[in-house]
């Protein structure tokens, strides 16, 4: 287990990281997400000894890791500027570590065979790191740090320069290897998809803090505030201004020309703000025509753009000054002016006070119970 | 693909047509550069070609300082060259040079300076900088200064041999070449040391720290890493200290003018003494011809050097 304990990072006089509690368990795959310069690249090289702590601690299970040198702490990683070493071939880039380590020499040429084929570089173990494309230096900075086996694997974006295709194939690659040896690994993506298929649990940062750590399910259906919100989930959740009255048991929704009310169990908190912002996911609105029953609330609007993926479409609309993008079957007859009706359900929104940006609900939507995460059994 | 399809019998698959063409993407000559060129070209031709070929050409003559031959010279042909050819001092100056230039020079310097800017790496700041500015005034010293504080610290009651134990012992004239080499390579070592230091801040950082994960010891980070990064610097280093070196003449003759015997009479003060104490200013133009070759051939190795990938 690795913990961090009110970990500071400063840099002159702005802070990277503030008071960071994080606990990272054996065998899990910890998924780092935010936006570019949030502390992600720092909190990775604290934990790899390569930055020290302004102030803080660092544990590895009840030892004390903050000083501890990083050529002690075991760890490989894949840093983000890739950092090969520019004067040697791909081979002796993925051969250094085993070479210094005084690794019988038959054993290093079979693994470096092993982990090349593994990232498809057989074909280009003769050239230097200037003589490769991006994409290619990249997949020999993932071989570097796949060729051992560390007590802890960092990745930071270690697909962010692959075609679609090899993306596809690595990330279910270091996924799998990841669970069959069970090596814990903190992983650092941009990508929403990487982040939600490949982690136990993610870690959404922001300027320096950790919002929400959770399952990917549990981060998607209950975000802590209206960041997590918007950040998880592709296309962005829809923030719609709203008010609020309590009248009884029940609370008093107003929206976009919608009234509604919803249980006041819903919602946390006795004193509920008066204006609100409700998220809803453009998959929870729906067109008229093809909306489950449930949906019960109306909304009326001007298509102002249709973005087509060819499986599905979304279709930008305008609802009184707030553009409100919503998921329509692919393909459907609809064009730029049209007016259209919208539906949605009022469980699947998001509650977010106005000021703090917090979650007001209780109960996440659509949620029974919290699935706990359970390392992978490592296989001997 | 549909180039390759396309492709006649050359192996690129150009259609003919191009074949005969100039490729854009490589130097291409513009006749009117030549008019650009002709006043850099003149001066070139007159202020640098005109006396080394002149040079040479007195080489191979009798010109004398005074006397009989200093008016009436003549080209003398090979006699010159078989004087040299059967000068023991001549032979023994070659070897002092290399010694001189390479030993202390290009290497003697670029080590000391290499390993004082490894030290320093890590240092605090201002030690780093104050290290650096007195290297710098090594540096700018003038050859006299130098000549005279390594003479008077290492000749009798000097505070080397003070140092040693026995101030009555005469060090510069035990060892000679030695004492001459030290001088030469600390007065240039801070040179190189701005060099490295300057292209050891170039080395990334993620990149030793990368080889550090890997489990590298110091040494091995130092030996397999960072001066193999620092290659091409060493080898610039080592070319500008032989060039120094070899310029070095000041140095040793004020220090030693050549002795005692021939121990320190490398090439540029042998050429000195044949021209200047012996009046024989052919031969020592002679002997000037010789150490532009040795320059030349050392300049061109390190140039190899450099140019060697690995
Ligand atoms: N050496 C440094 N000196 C000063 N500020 C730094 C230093 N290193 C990082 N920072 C700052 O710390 C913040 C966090 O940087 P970090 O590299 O961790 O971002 P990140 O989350 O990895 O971003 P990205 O997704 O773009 O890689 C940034 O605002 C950055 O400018
Ligand atoms: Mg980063």
């Amino acid at each position: 287990m690795i913990r961090f304990e009110n970990v500071w990072k400063v840099y002159g006089n702005y802070a990277a990281i503030y008071d960071l509690q994080l606990e990272v368990r054996d065998g899990e795959f910890m998924v780092f997400v935010g936006p570019s310069g949030c502390g992600k690249t720092t909190t990775l090289k604290m934990l790899a000894g390569l930055e020290l702590p302004s102030f803080g601690r660092i544990w590895s299970d009840d030892k004390d890791i903050t000083l501890l040198p990083s050529g002690q702490r075991d760890v490989a990683m894949v840093f983000q500027s890739y950092a090969l070493y520019p004067h040697m071939t791909v081979e002796r880039n993925l051969a250094f570590g085993p070479t210094v380590r005084g690794e019988p020499k038959a054993e290093i040429a079979e693994r470096v065979k092993h982990v090349a084929s593994l990232v498809g570089l057989e074909s280009l173990l003769r050239r230097r790191p200037d003589e490769l494309s991006g994409g290619q230096r990249q997949r020999v900075a993932l071989g570097r740090a796949m060729i051992r086996q560390p007590r802890i694997f960092l990745l930071d974006e270690p697909l962010s320069n692959l075609d679609a295709g090899l993306r596809t194939r690595m990330r279910t690659e270091i996924a799998e290897l990841q669970r069959r040896v069970g090596v814990t690994t903190v992983y650092v993506t941009h990508d929403q998809v990487e982040a939600m298929t490949m982690g136990h649990r993610i870690a959404v940062f922001n300027q320096g803090r950790i919002l929400q750590v959770d399952t990917p399910a549990n981060l998607y259906r209950a975000p802590a505030n209206k960041f997590v919100g918007t950040f998880i989930g592709s296309p962005k959740m829809n923030i719609l201004p709203a008010a609020l009255s309590a009248t009884g048991g029940s609370v008093d929704v107003k929206c976009l020309g919608t009234e509604f009310s919803v249980s006041g169990q819903y919602l946390a908190g006795k004193d509920l703000p008066s204006s609100v912002e409700l998220g809803i996911r453009p998959d929870d609105i729906h067109w008229t025509k093809d909306a489950p029953s449930r949906c019960t609330q109306k909304m009326q609007g001007i298509v102002g753009g249709v973005e087509t993926t060819g499986s599905e479409t979304f279709v930008l609309v305008n609802v009184r000054g707030t553009e409100v993008n919503s998921k329509f079957p692919s393909f459907a007859p609809i064009r730029i002016g049209q007016t259209v009706d919208l539906v949605f359900d009022p469980v699947d929104l998001h509650f977010f006070d106005a000021v703090t940006g917090n979650t007001l609900r209780k109960d996440p939507p659509g949620q029974s119970e919290r699935s706990e995460f359970r390392p992978a059994q490592p296989i001997n | 693909m549909s180039v390759t399809q396309n492709a006649p019998a050359n192996t690129l698959g150009l259609p003919e047509k191009l074949r005969l063409e100039a490729r854009l993407d490589k130097a291409r000559f513009n006749p009117a550069s030549l008019v650009l060129l002709a006043p850099a070209t003149v001066l070139l031709l007159g202020l640098f070609l005109v006396p080394v070929v002149y040079a040479i050409y007195l080489g191979f003559t009798n010109l004398q300082l005074i006397g009989l031959h200093a008016v009436n010279y003549r080209f003398t042909g090979w006699a010159n060259v078989n004087t040299l050819v059967h000068d023991a001092t001549f032979y023994q100056s070659i070897w002092l040079t290399v010694l001189f230039v390479v030993g202390s020079g290009a290497v003697g310097a670029t080590l000391l300076g290499l390993v004082m800017a490894i030290a320093m790496q890590d240092c605090l700041r201002l030690i780093r900088q104050i290290a650096g500015a007195l290297a710098i005034v090594a540096w700018t010293l003038p050859p006299t200064t130098i000549a005279i504080v390594w003479k008077a610290s290492s000749t009798e009651s000097g505070i080397i041999p003070t140092l040693l134990g026995n101030p009555n012992y005469d060090l510069l004239y035990d060892q000679a070449m030695l004492i001459v080499c030290l001088a030469n390579s600390w007065s240039l070592a801070g040179l190189a040391m701005i060099m490295f230091s300057a292209a050891l801040r170039n080395v990334p950082e993620e990149i030793l720290a990368a080889a550090r994960l890997e489990g590298a010891s110091r040494a091995q980070t130092l030996f397999k890493v960072t001066l193999p990064m620092l290659r091409s610097t060493i080898v610039t280093s080592a070319l500008l200290m032989t060039l120094l070196t070899f310029g070095n003449f000041t140095l040793v003759y004020l220090m030693t003018a050549g002795g005692p015997g021939n121990q320190t009479n490398i090439l540029p003060v042998y050429s000195y003494l044949q021209g200047f104490k012996f009046f024989n200013l052919g031969y020592s133009a002679l002997l000037g011809n010789v150490i532009v070759l040795i320059s030349a051939v050392l300049g061109g190795l390190f140039v190899l050097l450099g140019k060697q990938r690995r």
